[in-house]
C-alpha cells in the first residue's frame, strides 16, 4: 500500500519535473487558436471566462483586449552592446545612414531579405510605390499620404527634396564651422536635382545612370528623411544638440539616461502598421555575459549584439526555460580566405586555384559550432543574393587535396620531403611560405585562429605550405599588414555578399587598390558596364559573367557564412521569428512583435 | 616651505605639463589609423578620398604639423578643447560627464581602500608573523593574483544573479526614464563595482603598509617605547602608525589621480559609463580631439597630484622641509 503511494508521488514529481523542463510557450492571453491575434469571438470568450470562471486575471483580460483592439501594450526591453545604440544626445542626421535601430526615422524604402533563390525585395516606407526611367536617369517615388511627423506636422514630399539640399548644401567643406559639414552628404552625390510635383511626388534626376538608387537609399549607408520645418532654420547640424526627435517613423522619442538607456513610445499616428508594443527602452550592457545574464533572470527581453550572438553562446541558452532562439540564416558575417594577388605566391593565379581545393570547409565549420553554413558559391551567398547567384560557379571549390597537389604540380611547384616532412618548393625552387595575420572582421568569435589551424592541418601537413602566423594586430594598421602578406582572413558582414553590385569589392577602382590587390582588365570594365546598366536581364548576364571570371581567377576562397542568432524572452513575447526574417534595415522589426504576458504591462 | 618653492613648483610643473602636452600631441599623430577612414570603411568597405579630404580640411587635420600643434596648444590653454567625433559635443562636455560617474565609482573605493588597506597593513605588519597575519596575507595574495576581468564578471554573477541581490549594469533603472534619477537607485548600482574595485584597489594599500610597517616596527623607538611600558596599542597609534604612513602619502596622491582614469575593466562588465571605457573607445576609433582631451585631464591630476604630495608631506612629518634650503 505504502509502496504504491511513494510510487505515485513519485510520478507526479516526475510529471512536475518534465513540466518544468518544457521552455514555457509564448501564448497570448484569450487567444485560443495560437495564431497570435485575438479575435472578436476569443475576445468575448475571455471576457466570459474572466466574469464566470475567472481563469484570466484582469491584466491578462487587458493584454488580450490591447492585442485585440490592435492598441500598443506593455514595455520591451531591448539589450544593446555599447553606448552607440543609444538614442544620442545630438541629432540622427550624421549617423551612419538610415539610422536603422533609432524606429523614430524612416526613409524612402528599406530592403528585405530575399526568399531563398529569389529576387530582392524593398518595402516601402515614406514611399507606397517608385520607378524609373528606362535609363534609370530619374527616379520618381509616390509617397504616402497620411504620414505625419511626430509633432503633428503633415509630411509632404517638401521634406525629401528639402533633406536632398539640406545635405547637398552642407556637403561642402568650406561652410563655417565644424559642425556644419555632413559627412553623409556624399550619398546623394549621383543626384543632380529633385522637383516635387505635387506634394507626394518626389523626382529624382541622376547625375549619370543609376539602376540601384533605391538601394543607395536603403543601404550602405542609405539616408533618412528629416523635417523640414524644423532643420531649416539649423545652421550646424552635426553638432546640434537634439532634444525632441522629430521623425515619422512607428515610434517617437521618449527620453534619455546618458550612456545606459532610452525609451521610445508608439507613435498613435503612425501612417503603417501600428506597433504592438507601446514602448520600447534600449539598456545598455556593454559586454555579452552581462547581456545574457539579463535574458536569463527576466531583466531585458531581447539580445542580439552586433553580428548576433555567438553560436556558443546561443547554444547554452537554447533550453533555458522562457528563452526562445531566433537563428537567421546567414545573417552574420561571411568568411573567406583571400589573397593579396600582388604578393608571391598569390600572384600566381594557379596556385590560387590549387589552393582553393585545399579548404576543408566542413572542418572548419564544425570548429566554429552551430550555424557556420559551408559556402558553394565564389561570393554571393543565395540566402541574401537570392537568384543572382550565377548556379554554374557554384561548387567548383571543392575540397580535393590530391586535386590541389596536381594544380601545384602543373603551375610548377614541387612537393618534396624533408625531415619526414612534406616541403613545397615554388618555381624559384624555395621553400613556399605563407604568413597571415590574425586580426580584422574575421576575428569575431576567434574565427580566424579556427580556419588557419585547418589550413595548418592541410596547407602545412599534406602540401608542405609553412604558414607564419603573426600575432594579433591592431585593426588600424590590419589593412598595412595584409597588403604586405599573400594570405589574408575576411569576415565581411552579410550586406556585402547580397548583389550583384557588391562584386566592386573586387575592382580596381579610381579609388584605389581592392582588398585583394587583384586587378583584371575584363572584370573592371564589366563592373563599370553593370553601374550604367538599367536592364535587368543584361545585369544578370553581366553579374553571371563576373562571378565566372572569380571562380577562374580566384581572389578569394570564401568557406562559411555565420547564422545569426538572437535570443528573447518567449514567455513575454511572441512573433520575433517572422518579423526578424524579414528584416534587413526594417525598423518596423520591433512593431510586429505582440505582448504575450501581461507582466510587461505592468511594468511599462 | 617657503613661497618661493611654491612657486618654482608651479613653474616646474607648468613646464612638465606642456612637455607631456606635446609628447601627446605627436604621439597621438604618429598612431596608425585615423577616425575618418576607419568610420568610412566600416561603411562602404572603402573611404571615399573625397569625402577624408573634406572631412580633414573641416577639422583642420590637413594643416601642416606645427600648425596643428600651435592652435592644439592655444586652444587647450583657452579651453576649447574641440567636439569628440563619435559624440558630435564638445569635448569638455563629454569628459566632464563621464568623470561625474568615474568618480562616484572611484572616491568610495579608493577612500575605503585606502582605509582598510592602511588599517589591516598595519595590523598585520605589526602582528607579523601570526596566524592573523598570516591569513590576511594569503588572502591578499589570492585576491591579488585573480584576474580583475574575472573577479568582477564573479561578483556579477553571484551578487547580482544568483543571488539577485544587486541589479546586473547600469547605474539606473529602466523606472529612471519616467522618474528622473534617484541617487539612491544610483548608489544600488554602484555597490558590486564599487566593491569588486575596492577588493582590486585594498591589495596594494595593504602590502606597502605591512611592509612599512614591519620596518617601523623594528626601528629602536619602538623598542623605547615598550621599554617605557606603555601599551601595545597606544605604541601603534602614537609612534607606529604615525611613521609607517609617510610612504603612504605618495601612495594615496597617486591612487586619488589614477582615479580619473577609471577602469576599464570593471566599466565594461558592470555597463557604468565612466571615462576608463570613454577613453578606450576614443582609442579604438581615433577620436582624436577625445583622446586629446583625456589625456590632458590625466596630465593635470597626476601633476597636480605631485603638488598635493609635496604640499601634505610637511604636514605629515614636520621633519620634511621642502624648499628648505638650510
Amino acid at each position: 500500500m505504502t509502496g504504491r503511494y511513494i510510487q505515485k508521488i513519485l510520478v507526479c514529481c516526475a510529471v512536475l519535473l518534465l513540466a518544468c523542463c518544457v521552455p514555457a510557450a509564448a501564448g497570448i492571453p484569450g487567444d485560443t487558436d495560437g495564431d497570435t491575434v485575438v479575435s472578436e469571438k476569443e475576445l468575448a470568450t475571455a471576457i466570459l471566462d474572466h466574469l464566470t470562471a475567472g481563469r484570466l486575471s484582469a491584466d491578462e483580460l487587458s493584454l488580450a483586449a490591447h492585442n485585440s483592439l490592435h492598441l500598443p501594450y506593455g514595455q520591451l526591453v531591448v539589450a544593446v552592446a555599447g553606448d552607440r545604440y543609444l538614442i544620442p544626445a545630438t541629432s540622427y542626421i550624421d549617423q551612419k545612414g538610415v539610422p536603422a535601430d533609432s524606429l523614430i526615422y524612416e526613409g524612402l524604402v528599406t530592403k528585405l531579405r530575399p526568399k531563398e533563390g529569389g529576387p530582392k525585395e524593398y518595402l516601402g516606407w515614406l514611399a507606397e510605390r517608385w520607378e524609373s526611367s528606362d535609363d534609370a536617369m530619374t527616379w520618381t517615388f509616390y509617397l504616402v499620404r497620411n504620414a505625419a511627423w511626430h509633432d503633428g506636422t503633415p509630411f509632404t514630399s517638401a521634406d525629401v527634396r528639402f533633406t536632398y539640399e539640406y545635405f547637398r548644401d552642407h556637403g561642402n567643406p568650406d561652410a563655417p564651422g565644424a559642425g556644419a559639414y555632413l559627412v553623409n552628404s556624399a550619398i546623394f552625390k549621383n543626384v543632380a536635382s529633385v522637383e516635387c510635383p505635387d506634394d507626394y511626388t518626389v523626382v529624382f534626376h541622376m547625375k549619370s545612370c543609376a539602376p540601384l538608387f533605391p538601394e543607395t537609399l536603403a543601404t550602405g549607408p542609405g539616408i533618412a528623411v528629416f523635417p523640414a520645418h524644423i532643420w531649416r532654420d539649423i545652421d550646424l547640424p552635426s553638432t546640434y544638440i537634439d532634444t525632441a526627435h522629430i521623425g515619422t517613423g512607428p515610434f517617437a522619442y521618449g527620453s534619455t539616461i546618458p550612456g545606459t538607456l532610452s525609451k521610445v513610445t508608439a507613435y498613435e499616428g503612425y501612417h503603417g502598421e501600428k506597433p504592438y508594443v507601446r514602448e520600447v527602452v534600449t539598456k545598455n550592457y556593454e559586454d555579452e555575459d552581462a547581456q545574457i545574464l539579463a535574458l536569463r533572470r527576466g531583466d531585458v527581453d531581447f539580445i542580439s549584439g552586433e553580428f548576433g550572438l555567438s553560436p556558443r553562446k546561443a547554444e547554452a541558452l537554447k533550453d533555458a526555460p522562457g528563452i526562445g532562439i531566433c537563428r537567421i540564416p546567414s545573417g552574420g558575417q561571411a568568411f573567406e580566405v583571400a589573397f593579396t594577388s600582388d604578393v608571391y605566391p598569390a600572384t600566381i593565379p594557379e596556385f590560387r586555384r590549387a589552393l582553393s581545393h585545399a579548404v576543408n570547409r566542413e572542418r572548419v565549420c564544425w570548429l566554429v559550432g552551430e550555424g557556420a553554413r559551408p559556402t558553394e558559391t565564389v561570393f554571393l551567398l543565395p540566402a541574401l543574393a537570392g537568384d543572382q547567384v550565377n548556379p554554374a560557379t557554384n561548387g567548383l571549390f571543392s575540397y580535393d587535396i590530391a586535386e590541389a597537389k596536381r594544380q601545384l604540380a602543373r603551375a610548377g611547384f614541387n612537393l618534396t620531403e624533408e625531415n619526414g616532412r612534406p616541403v613545397l618548393l615554388g618555381p624559384d625552387g624555395k621553400p613556399v611560405e605563407i604568413t597571415i595575420p590574425l586580426a580584422g572582421k574575421a576575428s569575431t568569435n576567434a574565427v580566424d585562429q579556427k580556419i588557419v589551424a585547418v589550413l595548418k592541418e592541410d596547407w602545412e601537413g599534406k602540401l608542405g605550405i609553412r604558414i607564419v602566423e603573426t600575432p594579433q594586430v591592431d585593426d588600424s594598421i590590419y589593412l598595412d599588414w595584409i597588403a604586405r602578406t599573400a594570405v589574408h582572413f575576411d569576415g565581411m558582414p552579410g550586406r556585402w555578399h547580397e548583389d550583384i553590385d557588391r562584386l566592386d569589392n573586387f575592382q580596381r577602382s579610381p579609388l584605389g587598390e581592392n582588398y585583394y590587390h587583384f586587378d583584371n582588365e575584363t572584370f573592371n570594365g564589366l563592373i563599370t558596364e553593370l553601374k550604367s546598366t538599367a536592364d535587368p536581364d543584361k545585369r544578370e548576364e553581366i553579374g553571371f559573367e563576373l562571378q565566372e571570371i572569380l571562380a577562374e581567377e580566384v581572389p578569394c576562397i570564401p568557406v562559411f557564412s555565420q547564422d545569426a542568432f538572437m535570443a528573447y524572452r518567449s514567455d513575454r513575447f511572441v512573433g520575433w521569428d517572422a518579423a526578424l526574417l524579414g528584416g534587413g534595415g526594417n525598423i518596423r522589426l520591433f512593431s510586429e512583435i505582440r505582448p504575450a504576458s501581461a507582466e510587461v504591462g505592468l511594468r511599462a | 616651505m617657503n613661497g618661493i618653492y611654491l612657486l618654482k613648483r608651479l613653474i616646474t610643473s607648468f613646464a612638465a605639463f606642456c612637455i607631456a602636452v606635446t609628447i601627446m600631441f605627436a604621439l597621438l599623430r604618429l598612431m596608425p589609423g585615423d577616425y575618418i577612414t576607419m568610420y568610412l570603411e566600416a561603411i562602404y568597405r572603402y573611404a571615399p578620398p573625397d569625402v577624408v579630404e573634406a572631412f580633414n580640411h573641416v577639422y583642420g587635420l590637413d594643416r601642416p604639423i606645427l600648425e596643428q600643434y600651435v592652435i592644439y596648444l592655444l586652444d587647450a590653454f583657452r579651453g576649447n578643447w574641440g567636439y569628440s567625433f563619435i559624440y558630435k559635443v564638445p569635448v569638455l562636455t563629454v569628459i566632464g560627464e563621464r568623470l561625474v560617474w568615474t568618480l562616484i565609482l572611484l572616491l568610495p573605493a579608493t577612500i575605503l581602500a585606502t582605509l582598510a588597506g592602511i588599517g589591516i597593513g598595519a595590523y598585520s605588519g605589526w602582528r607579523r608573523g601570526s596566524k592573523t597575519d598570516i591569513a590576511l596575507l594569503n588572502s591578499m595574495i589570492i585576491i591579488r593574483a585573480i584576474p580583475s576581468y574575472w573577479l568582477a564578471l564573479m561578483i556579477l554573477i553571484i551578487f547580482a544573479y544568483y543571488l539577485n541581490l544587486f541589479p546586473l549594469g547600469g547605474y539606473v533603472d529602466t523606472g529612471a526614464l519616467t522618474t528622473g534619477i534617484d541617487p539612491l537607485d544610483v548608489a544600488n548600482h554602484a555597490v558590486l563595482p564599487v566593491l569588486t574595485l575596492f577588493l582590486f584597489s585594498v591589495t596594494g594599500t595593504y602590502y606597502l603598509m605591512r611592509s612599512s610597517m614591519l620596518m617601523t616596527a623594528g626601528e629602536d623607538y619602538i623598542t623605547t617605547a615598550r621599554a617605557k611600558g606603555l601599551d601595545e596599542l597606544m605604541i601603534l597609534r602614537k609612534h607606529a602608525l604615525k611613521n609607517a604612513m609617510l610612504p603612504m602619502v605618495t601612495l594615496i596622491t597617486f591612487e586619488c589621480a589614477g582615479m580619473i582614469t577609471g577602469s576599464i575593466f570593471v566599466e565594461t562588465i558592470f555597463s557604468w559609463p565612466g571615462l576608463g571605457m570613454l577613453t578606450y573607445k576614443a582609442l579604438a576609433v581615433r577620436d582624436l580631439p577625445l583622446l586629446q582631451g583625456i589625456l590632458l585631464i590625466d596630465t593635470l591630476f597626476v601633476i597636480a597630484a605631485n603638488i598635493a604630495a609635496d604640499l601634505i608631506y610637511p604636514l605629515v612629518d614636520p621633519r620634511v622641509q621642502v624648499g628648505d634650503d638650510a
